[in-house]
This record gives structure tokens, C-alpha cells and sequence, in this order.
């Protein structure tokens, strides 16, 4: 498989999948985006995002 | 024949990964809680949560791999790793570790995923690389599945100054240094590993071809990140010409 082609895969098939979705009824949360959890910066001098593959 | 620099920093790559994968595990258990919370729909929240397990799973296929090379097996990580500035709001901070997560994180993976199994040949690597390839699709969709139910309750707008950041964050200090000595082998691709400028080169391709369009798709300014780009391009010329 190319790289372009994860666009299709990966980005449009994750927004399928969310428009799909969106006719359904939510989780019953309190919509508070959830509590802030611990090392909020990262915590280990690789701040912005988790390392991947 | 593979030198003793090469063999070293694949049995380092799988180890790191061992640590990517037990870390993901956490964050993902943590984003189903936090989506739960959201309102989120329930088909997130449950996809978040088997994320989780995947990633429990998949490290324990890292772990094979390492005793397959007789290579040290690392403890898991045990931190669960927050990544989003403490100045954003509680729905932008959720938005924003599942932007960095899977919309850039499990990406670039499944960017590298695709990568190697163009080049694997062993049957049990091809096997792992397979089974892998196969959940990251559906952490790397989670995410943008999920910013298509935020887009109609909140502004996106937020996260164009942010992505770079991401980005970086990602990629890790050493992607766009100069490739110490064993790391830019071809030989590499036949332990699962991709060398250091096919990495440099796949990870920026990925976030033009993909991440990107992505973002523009949502509304999200990609200007920010582009200009990151450009500077991770200008570092690398350099090296390029000498070459």
C-alpha cells in the first residue's frame, strides 16, 4: 500500500465512521472532556505527542 | 551480513516499542474513560477501549520479537503520558491527546507499518507486521471518526499552532538529526525496522499526504505545521547535498 493512500483509509474511513455515529445517541457523560489525568507535560522530555512506531 | 551497530539499534527500535505499545495502552484505557465522560458516542468510547487491549497485545508481539533476537525485553511503561497544554479547556485537552494519539501518532505508525511490510520478507515478521497493521487502522480511524463529532460542538480552530507541536513531539528529538552510525542500513528492513533517512522521509510524507488533507478536511489551518516542515526540510538538504 502507498502512503497517499492512507488518506482514504485512515482519514476518510475515520470520518465514515464518525458521520455513522453521528445519527447515534451519545455516551451519557457529563461533557466535561474528562478529568485531567497525571504528567501533563509529558513527563519524560518528549513534550507535544506520544512516539509512534 | 549485519555489524554489530545495526544489529544493536534494531534490538533498541523493537525495545522502544515494547514501550510505545504498553504506553498507547494506557492512554488509550484513558481516552475511552475520558470520552465516556465526553458524551462521546459509544462506539468511540468502545473502539478506545479496545485500542487498549490491541495495544497490550502488541506489545507482548514486540516482546516475541526481542526473544526471537535474544534481546532484552524492557519493563512496560507505567506512566500514563498527558500531552496536551494545561492552558486548554477540558474538551480542548481531550480533543487535543486524541489528535496526537491517532490522528498523528497511529498515522505516522501505520505510515511505518505499510512501509516495512513493503520490504519484510520473513514469514513470522511478516505475521506481526500483519496482525498490527490491521488494529492500527482502526486506532488511526478513531481518530478522525472523533473529530467529526467534535467539529459540530466545539471550534477546531485551536489546534493549527498546536499541531507542529504534535508533530515534533512524535517525530522525538533524534528523527532529524544526522543518522548515527548502524541506523541507516537497508539491511535494517529485514529486522523490521525502517533506516533513519527512509524514516525522516516516510514521516514527512505522511503528515503532506495525509495529516494535512486531514486537518484541511476539518477546517483545521495547516499553515502552522507546514512551516515546521519546511523547517525539518531545510535541516535535512543539507545532508542531502553532501550525500
Amino acid at each position: 500500500m502507498k502512503i497517499k493512500k492512507l488518506f482514504q483509509v485512515l482519514v476518510l474511513g475515520g470520518t465514515t465512521l464518525g458521520l455513522g455515529l453521528a445519527a447515534c445517541g451519545g455516551s451519557d457523560g457529563n461533557n466535561n472532556g474528562g478529568q485531567q489525568q497525571t504528567l501533563p507535560d509529558g513527563g519524560h522530555g518528549n513534550p507535544g505527542g506520544p512516539p509512534g512506531w | 551480513m549485519v555489524d554489530e551497530h545495526t544489529r544493536r539499534h534494531a534490538d533498541r527500535v523493537w525495545a522502544a516499542r515494547h514501550g510505545v505499545e504498553t504506553g498507547a495502552a494506557l492512554r488509550f484505557g484513558s481516552l475511552s474513560r475520558r470520552m465516556l465522560q465526553a458524551g462521546a458516542p459509544e462506539a468511540l468510547v468502545e473502539l478506545a477501549a479496545r485500542a487498549s487491549h490491541d495495544e497490550t497485545r502488541h506489545a507482548s508481539r514486540c516482546a516475541d520479537i526481542l526473544r526471537i533476537r535474544h534481546a532484552e525485553i524492557p519493563p512496560p511503561e507505567t506512566r500514563l503520558l498527558e500531552y496536551a497544554p494545561p492552558t486548554l479547556s477540558p474538551e480542548e485537552r481531550l480533543t487535543y491527546e486524541v489528535v496526537a494519539q491517532s490522528c498523528v501518532s497511529e498515522t505516522e505508525s501505520m505510515a511505518t507499518l505499510v512501509t516495512l511490510l513493503d520490504e519484510a520478507r520473513d514469514e513470522t515478521l511478516k505475521s506481526v507486521l500483519h496482525e498490527l497493521a490491521r488494529d492500527e487502522v482502526q486506532h488511526a480511524r478513531l481518530g478522525w471518526g472523533y473529530l467529526t463529532w467534535a467539529r459540530e460542538r466545539m471550534d477546531l480552530a485551536f489546534l493549527a499552532p498546536l499541531l507542529p507541536v504534535m508533530a515534533n513531539g512524535t517525530a522525538g528529538p533524534d528523527l532529524f538529526r544526522p543518522p548515527p552510525p548502524g541506523t541507516d542500513e537497508p539491511t535494517l528492513y529485514q529486522a523490521g525496522v525502517v533506516p533513519h533517512s527512509d524514516r525522516q522521509r516516510v514521516y514527512l510524507e505522511t503528515l503532506e499526504s495525509v495529516v494535512i488533507p486531514g486537518m484541511t478536511e476539518y477546517g483545521v489551518d495547516t499553515a502552522p505545521l507546514r512551516q515546521w516542515m519546511d523547517r525539518q526540510h531545510a535541516a535535512l538538504a543539507p545532508a542531502a547535498v553532501g550525500a
